[in-house]
């Protein structure tokens, strides 16, 4: 009798639009301003100005909502005509009708466009082109999939974005990188997905890539020579302007990272996965980076909270971000709490289990704690049967 | 809305609502059922008013999408249809509907049949009397064995003095003394079956409930999360409530299953019978292979339902000899 497939430890059911709806009837969500579903719900709080819907049917009243401001849809089933007069934010994928629609759009006060997975499937460049010269937002964040055999924007329709190239803040690429032969002289971030397609990936575009305050890396593939990947990337320009450096891997190679200094980076992200190799190449670089205006940090496992303690950038870090849970990895972070003297704020990931008294230990002496809620949590706790809302979430 | 343009309507999402709940990774068999079905439903959605369109619109959505092709894109799920078909065409109101039921109520019977109720919905989806379920015996002494493959897991045994089940989650605590003593209650003439269940799955437990066919319970209550405590409400609860009720975890029941395998029930349950041919057609759809056909037969025969199609089959397709006219 169902349930009978699953009952993932901390998996909780979505909540169904009815209940959500209930809420919002009940005035539960007036003062709610943002909100993310999974479908679109069948009311709106009255004062939403930021909707974020992983895929869904837009209907006439969503794009009615006076409030909204911001849209973020990555998958659009269907929808009315794109119409609203103060939408100041959008974002879509150029899949399904996406380009269709956003041919004719109506956004006439949108500041910032978000289009992701460009030349995934057949958009034709002076589609997006049309596109983007007929909705006039000021900044442009584009995603532009790796060409893999004929499928994939060439060199010759990375030009067709050249008019644009002021209004470009944002570019997300998969290798092969598009080569740009052009300057954006406003781009501050840059996301790459580098990834096998097969063979053993050992070339890489960076040299291609424009030069940016802001680098997003994910390597979480297999099939990559993450020795010469990390290599090429200290060759290039990109490495030493970079301010802001998040990594995403899971290779023991990636500690090459420490090879060389940044200078100028002031925010570092080393998302190792859960993986012992991952950890044991954070380590190496907490360890052995050297990067004097390092202020800002973020760490993925609890595994590198060790690095952490034995890495001598503890005492320039002001802002650090890091998973704490109960167990030995509380003993770490006794352990390298003392070193962080010039610790300003801290986000703690994933603090559901800790205890009261294991938080104020935690808390003790730091100006400012963030409590990063797991979002699962969240929901049951707002919308659980003891507040008298719902029933849903009966897990097993 | 006339009454026959919503049975039409309601048919031809039945037929997406299949393509949904059966989508994986994008690559179904199902998906030729939703290019079949959404260009008659737009169809037929044609003759409805305004009105009636507009509540329909995100389904006429969805339809438009299936007929441009899209959504069998990279980056669609179509899984929300279920949940949207029931939304937007609210099932028909039940003409026989169950008779309230709880674990303060319930029968050892009942408990009984419910439990076989787990194994036809299983049988109906087209998983085998293997895995990953076992059932076995009759109405009066028997036994049944669920395990999800991953986490959660639960047993039934059952005789002439009542019924024992437990359930547990992997990572609840093996049992120091035994199923039998963590029972609360558990009368004596019960305990072989709790000894039946360790040999079954060994002495784990972290919730069970106990009836015995006068009508004495108790049960082990769980911490109200991951305990497996829901198998076993639905063991007390209703039929349609334990199919359609409650959030029903990773498979999805399409309701025209659900409501066979109620049906198989509750026809064991008053004694037995035949399966008719559009049951046999509905069962043989969901049955991969010949032999599982055979094995479920025999199975279902053992509860006191008679397959008569099953030995005219092909031995081969496992599919009824075509008729001649």
């Amino acid at each position: 009798m169902p349930p009978i497939a699953s009952s993932n430890r901390g998996k909780i059911d979505p909540l169904s639009r009815a209940v959500l709806a209930r809420a919002i009837d009940e005035g539960v969500l007036d003062e709610c301003r943002s909100l993310g579903s999974f479908r679109c719900p069948l009311r709106l709080p009255r004062a939403l100005s930021d909707l974020w819907l992983s895929q869904a049917v837009l209907s006439r009243e969503l794009l009615a909502h006076d409030s909204l401001r911001t849209l973020r849809v990555p998958a659009i089933v269907a929808s009315a005509p794109l119409r609203h007069d103060a939408l100041t934010r959008f974002e879509t994928a150029c899949i399904g009708p996406g380009l269709d629609l956003l041919e004719s759009a109506e956004f006439p006060r949108l500041e910032g466009l978000r289009l992701e997975r460009i030349g995934l499937g057949p958009t034709p460049a002076a589609r997006v082109a049309a596109a983007l010269e007929r909705l006039r937002a000021r900044g442009l964040t584009l995603g532009i999939a790796g060409r893999v055999g004929d499928v994939g924007w060439t060199v010759e329709d990375m030009r067709a974005l050249r008019p644009f190239a002021e209004r470009i803040e944002g570019l997300t690429l998969e290798s092969p990188f598009a080569p740009i032969d052009f300057d954006m002289p406003n781009l501050r971030r840059l996301v790459a997905h580098v990834r096998s397609r097969g063979p053993m990936l050992d070339r890489f575009d960076w040299p291609d890539l424009p030069s940016v305050d802001e680098l997003h890396v994910f390597t979480t593939f297999h099939n990559i020579d993450f020795a010469a990947l990390v290599r090429t990337f200290h060759a290039s320009k990109l490495a030493r302007r970079l301010r802001v450096l998040h990594w995403e891997f899971s290779a023991t190679a990636m500690q090459g990272l420490a090879d060389h200094p940044m200078e100028a980076l002031e925010e570092l992200s080393l998302l190792a996965n859960d993986s012992q190799r991952g950890a044991l190449a954070a380590n190496a670089i907490l360890e052995r980076g050297r990067f004097p205006r390092l202020r800002a940090m973020t760490l993925r496992s609890v595994q590198q909270i060790a690095g952490l303690a034995a890495s001598p950038l503890a005492a320039q870090i002001e802002r650090l971000s890091v998973p704490l849970s109960p167990g030995k990895w509380l003993d770490d972070w006794t352990a390298v709490r003392p070193r962080l003297t010039s610790l300003k704020t801290l986000i703690v990931q994933r603090p559901a289990r800790l205890t009261p008294e294991q938080r104020v230990a935690i808390a003790d002496g730091v100006p400012q704690v963030i409590w990063g809620e797991n979002s699962a949590r969240a929901v049951r706790r707002y919308f659980h049967a003891d507040r008298g809302i719902a029933t849903f979430g009966a897990n097993q | 809305m006339a009454a026959s343009t919503l049975e039409e309507i309601r048919e031809h999402a039945e037929s997406l609502r299949r393509w949904g709940t059966n989508n994986l990774s994008h690559q179904s068999h199902y998906a030729p059922y939703a290019r079949q079905a959404a260009p008659k439903l737009l169809d037929a959605a044609r003759r409805l008013a305004p009105d009636e369109r507009l509540a329909l619109s995100e389904l006429l959505g969805w339809c438009d999408a299936i007929v441009a092709g899209w959504v069998f894109e990279h980056g669609f799920d179509p899984s929300e249809l279920s949940e949207l078909i029931d939304e937007v065409l609210p099932p028909l109101a039940e003409a026989e509907p169950d008779p309230p039921s709880s674990f303060e109520t319930a029968t050892a019977e009942h408990a009984v049949g419910m439990t076989v109720l787990h194994a036809l919905s299983l049988l109906t989806a087209g998983f085998s009397n293997t895995d990953p379920f076992r059932l076995s015996g009759t109405l009066k002494r028997g036994s049944y064995a669920f395990s999800d493959q991953s986490e959660s897991n639960f047993a039934v045994c059952w005789d002439k003095s009542g019924v024992v089940a437990v359930a547990f989650h992997k990572y609840g605590e093996r049992l120091d003394g035994g199923i039998a003593t963590a029972l609360p209650g558990l009368p004596t003439e019960l305990a072989p079956l709790a000894a039946r269940i360790a040999t079954m799955m060994g002495e784990w437990c972290t919730v069970g409930l106990w009836i015995t066919r006068d009508g004495r319970r108790g049960r082990l209550q769980g911490h109200g999360e991951d305990d497996g405590s829901s198998y076993l409400e639905a063991l007390t609860s209703t039929p349609r409530e334990a199919l359609f009720g409650r959030p029903r975890g990773g498979l999805e029941f399409a309701r025209e299953r659900g409501e066979l395998a109620r049906s198989l029930a509750l026809r064991i349950l008053s004694g037995g019978g035949a399966i008719s041919d559009e049951e046999s057609s509905q069962l043989v759809d969901g049955t991969t292979t010949p032999a599982d056909l055979r094995k479920t037969a025999t199975l279902l025969r053992s509860f006191g339902l008679r397959w008569p199609e099953v030995s005219t089959m092909d031995s081969r397709t496992g599919r009824p000899p075509r008729k001649r006219r």
